[in-house]
């Protein structure tokens, strides 16, 4: 989880009298919490009016414009909005995604909020520099996790909610866009606060899924083995998808949650490991070598194969692996890997068994079966010792 | 009837099953499951008319059998239950389309559409499996 355990609580009612003061020109008290302190400093560098009415809006047809622009991130997002919406229950609530500049995308909110005219909606900009600290503004600034209670916004107008924000990164150098949700009530902030980190997650997840099918076109000769094993590798987000909405449920009717988030932040791990496995099976680059545990690596592999043997009918085991460092292309011994598992799979008896071991003095990874005639065969996969 | 209706998930990864029947019960729905296209087979024909599925939720990678070969069994045998295709391949509407299935989702399924599908073939089908 990317929360910050030091973020305390902020006592409203101080922290509002901070807020007057710092509105009519004065320093920033001391009271305030740092992150606030910082975003407020920001704001006011930018020249932001803590008085504004509401947030600048983009005319209709550039609103429309942007969502056409945006929509593969919308789509993607859509489904995660709707899980933190129903995660809020029946309480006033709004979950929104902005675009990488603090634009609002779109919003799944509560009936009343929905048609409150003053609320931000698709084509507000909520960035720090146009609209001071927010929940969406606040955390593109910050690039990490945010928090907002009540006064602590610096638009007077966004001091009746609780904001929450989290930027969602596809590449670690700029955000893709933002998730935030916005509450009215501190409590249910609280009790959505690790669902809004998994959706986030899980649809960082979701945007680098797209970048694996778009990567299958391309794949060449592998890419039949390759569109297999993306399947599997979505397995994981479907999953992360159908936990996020039973948590949803369960927050809302204030039932403990936290067992299937965990499950969740796992699945999503998961994913993760098994997504940059498959870009170095579906990339022909050679890079430099570098250290690598091949008892990890084995351990990986062999993960993302499981579905693939599945349905060979072979068993894939792991004998128990010594850590061996070798020194490889990590992409050239992944395909090499997974071509000598895919020739393992053809030649196995149905109803056997691959093994995978680990040969420390001349490394290399050995995988050893049966064939139909009763045979037993080995493959070795070579590589270089790390002296 | 859609909320009593019976949904058969046939999908080798115990994960992806036990999630997806944890949401349809909360649903409303009443859920069974099976590992693989045999099992799956024998519980739609062996199971008596009461507790037959309305609607299969059918994957299509799995040992033994895909779901394509699922669905040929059944019609071959007669059986018109509903059977949506879920799954993670790319081209999975034409996939549907061309092999007879009575609906698709992607996976990751999106929440509103999976419901929507179950109930529109629970009420298509679903009075009389």
């Amino acid at each position: 989880m990317r929360f910050q355990p030091g973020l305390e609580d902020a006592d409203p009612s101080t922290t509002f009298r901070a807020w007057q003061r710092f509105s009519r020109g004065e320093a920033i008290d001391e009271s305030v919490r740092p992150h606030v302190r910082a975003a407020w400093q920001r704001s006011r560098e930018h020249g932001c009016s803590p008085y504004m009415p509401r947030a600048d809006v983009l005319p209709a047809a550039e609103t429309l414009a942007l969502l056409r622009q945006e929509s593969r991130l919308i789509e993607v997002a859509s489904p995660f909005l709707a899980a933190l919406s129903r995660a809020a229950g029946p309480e006033r609530h709004a979950a929104m995604l902005g675009d990488a500049t603090g634009r609002v995308l779109k919003i799944v909110a509560d009936p009343l909020t929905a048609a409150d005219e003053a609320f931000p909606r698709s084509g507000s900009l909520l960035s720090e520099a146009a609209a001071g600290a927010n929940g969406i503004g606040t955390a593109l600034a910050g690039g990490r996790y945010v928090e907002l209670v009540g006064p602590e916004h610096y638009i007077e107008g966004f001091h009746p909610f609780t904001c929450q924000g989290v930027p969602l990164h596809v590449a670690p150098d700029a955000p893709a866009g933002v998730v935030s949700m916005s509450v009215r009530r501190v409590e249910t902030a609280h009790r959505i606060r690790d669902i809004l980190f998994c959706a986030s997650e899980a649809a960082e997840c979701e945007l680098l899924s797209a970048e694996l099918s778009s990567t299958v076109a391309i794949a060449g000769e592998r890419s039949a083995v390759l569109e297999s094993l993306r399947q599997d590798v979505v397995q994981r987000i479907a999953i992360t998808r159908l936990q996020l909405e039973i948590a949803a449920r369960r927050i809302a009717s204030v039932q403990d949650a936290s067992a299937m988030l965990e499950s969740a932040e796992r699945l999503i791990a998961k994913f993760r490991r098994q997504a940059a496995i498959w870009r170095n099976l579906a990339d022909d680059a050679v890079s430099s070598p570098e250290p690598i545990d091949l008892a990890e690596l084995v351990h990986q592999f062999l993960e993302l194969m499981q579905t693939e043997a599945r349905v060979a009918g072979v068993t894939l085991e792991e004998s128990r692996l010594e850590r061996v460092l070798a020194l490889d292309d990590a992409g050239a011994l992944s395909r090499r890997l997974l071509a000598g598992v895919l020739t393992g799979l053809q030649r196995a008896a149905p109803g056997t068994c691959l093994r995978f071991s680990l040969e420390n003095a001349d490394p290399q990874i050995r995988i050893e079966g049966t064939a139909v005639t009763g045979e037993m065969f080995q493959l070795p996969v070579p590589t270089t010792q790390l002296r | 009837m859609t909320d009593e209706a019976r949904v058969l998930i046939v999908d080798d990864e115990a994960d992806f099953r036990a999630s997806m029947s944890m949401l349809l019960s909360l649903e409303g729905f009443h859920v069974v499951e099976a590992i693989d296209g045999r099992a799956a087979l024998h519980l739609i024909t062996s199971s008596p008319p009461a507790q037959r599925p309305h609607v299969v939720l059918l994957d299509f990678r799995m040992p033994g059998m895909n779901g394509g070969e699922v669905l040929a069994r059944l019609r071959e045998a007669g059986n018109q239950v509903c059977v949506i295709l879920v799954s993670a391949i790319a081209d999975i509407r034409s996939v549907a389309e061309r092999l007879g299935f009575d609906g698709a989702l992607s996976k990751p399924c999106d929440h509103d559409e999976l419901l929507a599908a179950i109930h529109r073939c629970a009420s298509c089908k679903g009075s009389s499996p």
